[in-house]
């Protein structure tokens, strides 16, 4: 598509025939100064000072394809459940390989004053092409963040959910995303979420992959809480061996607004969550939290920003990781306190379990205050269980491999009971009491439970999009 | 007064068996040496429990009665460099604490811990599963369970809240020392081993927790008890007491011996031993 693209950028070459015409000039533009500063920024290297302990240099091994359309036609419904956070009675988008799969979502009308849909049906109406306009791109910093601006020059599609002033959402909004084929793909859905004034919901984001086959998913989410509103946000990332995952979440609050963030990750061959916050209006939450958990070589990084712009704001950030084997984790979070930004609460803690000698944890956190009047707290812990109730167990007759995954999901347990849906509660103790019963029996189901190939499923080709 | 350090069942004609010989002891401590990070802290104590019996040790702090307790009961941290421990004629040393406790080998801890994230019922549960899965018996329902925990919990005062609350978090110290209790009315041990679990009762709580061991008390069950205190002997009274000291039992005798060390501390066992040892501590 563009001769002067360094050919060793396997990223960009994914997208070498895949420049599309559709979308209103605005979006061209975004997408053109997307694609200007993934060029002129470049992949970030470990040198680069938030980007030390990750590296991109595995991903840029591997030869990305964009996937082809035809990938998850055979995905049906009873394939998809498991991976539902909330269960199948809440309303949900599907989106396979970031394009809408309509037959999996729920249909239906919506009530006035609530949206969510697609972000490319969305364009097509002209109410909701104005609130992705005013906000699309808008929110996620591109300037900075390559990965971010590699998504607005070539994002597929992805959510977007509006609730107009005072509404609420009564049942939680599952965006399930799912990157599936037989190839090495590159994936990059967007979701846009905006909470007018007063207006109330509850969304998980869940981002599958189906089958072992490498993968790369790029996803960027931007949310906005305006003045009193609510959102509760779940991001769910299901353990995913081959795939790789980054995702970059921006999120705006406004003057009394709330947002409650849970992130549950669960192990991929890397992870790396780019989570920000900013606080702008006076009397915003924020209260962050995050479970992660990791084996074999697997790599997960949890990388937060809360900004406190407006006074009176509080928030709170809790990450918690288990890491075994050797794999390794990485939370970085910094607090940072604008001037006038006065009192200011902000607590983050971050502690880790280490249950083999191999794994490692590598844990900043970092206050950065302009202003006099705060009250900011920080620590971080890492460790291994603890050898005298490990004895107390066993003293009760629970089997080694008993006690340790007991007290595996003693350290995890307020985090999971801080999930907000009791079938994601359910699921995660039964992932946390499964994989950590006994490290030197670690078995694991060779495969996974949900197939990309059925019979009578489209045999994958080797694909490039428009070729 | 009850002299020497030999223990013999008080009766024993009651315990011969149809052949005529004695029947196995429950506990047998021959010798044992134990060091925790290199330091030898019991210097060879032999102790012999039969079924049926309760004994109590006694001895000044340090003089190594937790760690006979904790050595008993598996902790890893505690080493055994010689001697030998039988359980039933077993060498219990060779098994895995969690084996020991499914053969009936209970250790109601000094300080017991608190264990966030896990509920109490959920934790008796799959421990009262783990043993009776070890008997080849079938594991107990989420219901029935629960009326049984529930009864047991009423011989001992354990509000019932507190069973599906988290292992001991927030409990008070007197709620910690019962919730031990309960452990063991619903294991149901064969031999238990109470480390001072007097220590930070008061005397209502004190009598709970004895009635709760009491309870427990029959010619196939032993029970070691660690103690300070003589006021806890009032309520589970021993048929044995021992005076530990410097890592070996010093003294032995009925359940006398503890009003007299309580009126005379431990000094003057101390001086017998000079006296009979000059030169040297051993006995």
């Amino acid at each position: 598509m563009n001769e002067t693209l360094a050919t060793s950028d396997v990223l960009l070459a994914a997208y070498e025939a895949s420049r599309g015409s559709a979308g209103p000039a605005w979006l061209h533009v975004l997408r053109a100064e997307g694609l200007e500063a993934y060029r002129s920024l470049g992949l970030p290297t470990i040198r680069h000072e938030e980007w030390r302990y990750t590296s991109l240099a595995p991903l840029l091994k591997q030869a990305w394809r964009v996937p082809d359309p035809s990938c998850g036609a055979h995905l049906r419904l009873v394939d998809i459940a498991p991976l539902l956070a909330a269960g199948m009675d809440s309303p949900r988008l599907v989106f396979i390989n970031g394009r809408l799969c309509t037959r999996l979502s729920t249909q239906g009308r919506l009530a006035a004053g609530l949206r969510y849909s697609s972000l490319s049906r969305t364009l097509d109406d002209r109410a909701g092409a104005a609130v992705v306009q005013a906000h699309l791109g808008r929110h996620a910093d591109i300037s900075t963040d390559a990965l971010a601006a590699l998504n607005m020059a070539f994002f597929e599609d992805g959510a977007l959910l509006h609730l107009e002033r005072g509404h609420a959402l009564d049942q939680p909004l599952q965006l399930l995303y799912i990157a599936v084929g037989r190839q090495p793909a590159l994936v990059q859905p967007r979701s846009l979420l905006v909470l007018e004034e007063g207006s109330r919901a509850s969304v998980v984001e869940i981002h599958a992959r189906l089958g072992d086959c490498p993968g790369l998913c790029n996803h960027v989410t931007e949310v906005v809480v305006n003045e009193r509103a609510r959102l509760a946000h779940t991001l769910l990332q299901p353990e995913d061996d081959a795939g790789s995952q980054i995702v970059q979440l921006t999120a705006k609050v406004g003057r009394g607004a709330e947002l409650e963030s849970r992130v549950f990750s669960l192990g991929a061959a890397l992870t790396r969550n780019n989570l920000r916050c900013v606080l702008e209006g006076e009397g915003a939450n924020a209260s962050l939290s995050g479970l992660f958990l990791g084996r074999g070589r697997q790599h997960l990084d949890q990388h937060l920003e809360v900004e406190h712009a407006g006074p009176l704001c509080t928030s709170r950030q809790l990450f918690r990781g288990v890491l075994d084997e050797k794999s390794r984790g990485v939370f970085s979070g910094k607090v940072v306190v604008r001037p006038g930004a006065q009192k200011t609460n902000a607590q983050q803690q971050n502690n880790n379990l280490l249950l083999s000698d191999d794994a490692q944890i590598d844990t900043k956190p970092q206050l950065e205050i302009y202003a006099d009047d705060v009250q900011c707290s920080h620590g971080a812990t890492s460790g291994r269980l603890d050898e005298e109730a490990l004895f107390f167990l066993r003293s009760r007759g629970l089997s080694q491999a008993q006690a340790r995954s007991l007290l595996t999901y003693a350290f995890c347990a307020e985090l999971i009971e801080a999930a907000r849906h009791p079938a994601l509660r359910e699921r995660l103790a039964r992932v946390v009491q499964a994989r950590f019963s006994d490290p030197r029996e670690l078995t694991r189901p060779t495969g996974r439970s949900l197939k990309d190939t059925e019979p009578g499923a489209p045999a994958q080709t080797g694909m490039s999009i428009g070729g | 007064m009850f002299q020497g350090p030999l223990l013999k069942p008080r009766d024993d004609a009651d315990k011969e068996t149809e052949t005529g010989r004695m029947p196995t002891p429950l506990l047998e401590i021959n010798n044992l040496h134990v060091s925790v990070e290199g330091n030898e802290i019991l210097h060879g104590l032999s102790l012999t429990v039969n079924a049926g019996e309760v004994h109590a040790i006694m001895g000044p702090n340090g003089s190594g009665k937790s760690t006979l307790t904790k050595v008993l009961a598996g902790h890893e941290a505690y080493q055994v460099t010689a001697g030998s421990v039988l359980y039933k004629g077993k060498d219990l040393l060779a098994l895995e604490p969690e084996i020991r406790a499914r053969e009936g080998v209970f250790l109601a801890f000094q300080y017991p811990l608190e264990i966030p994230g896990v509920s109490n019922t959920y934790f008796l549960r799959a421990a009262l599963n783990a043993h009776r899965k070890h008997r080849g018996q079938p594991e107990m329902e989420a219901a029935p369970f629960l009326e049984l925990v529930k009864a047991k919990a009423r011989l001992v005062d354990v509000d019932p809240t507190l069973l599906s609350r988290p292992i001991n978090e927030g409990f008070s110290g007197g709620e910690k020392k019962r919730n031990e209790i309960l452990q063991m009315l619903l294991l149901e041990p064969a031999l238990g081993l109470l480390d001072e679990t007097d220590s930070g009762l008061d005397i209502d709580a004190l009598k709970i927790v004895a009635h709760g061991v009491n309870s427990l008390r029959s010619k196939e069950r032993g029970f070691v008890v660690v103690t300070h205190y003589q006021r806890l002997l009032d309520y589970i009274v021993p048929d044995f007491v021992h005076v530990l000291f410097n890592g070996r039992i010093a003294k032995s005798g009925p359940k006398e011996l503890a009003l007299e060390l309580e009126k005379k501390g431990y000094g003057w066992i101390e001086e017998e031993l000079a006296a009979a040892n000059p030169g040297s501590v051993k006995v």
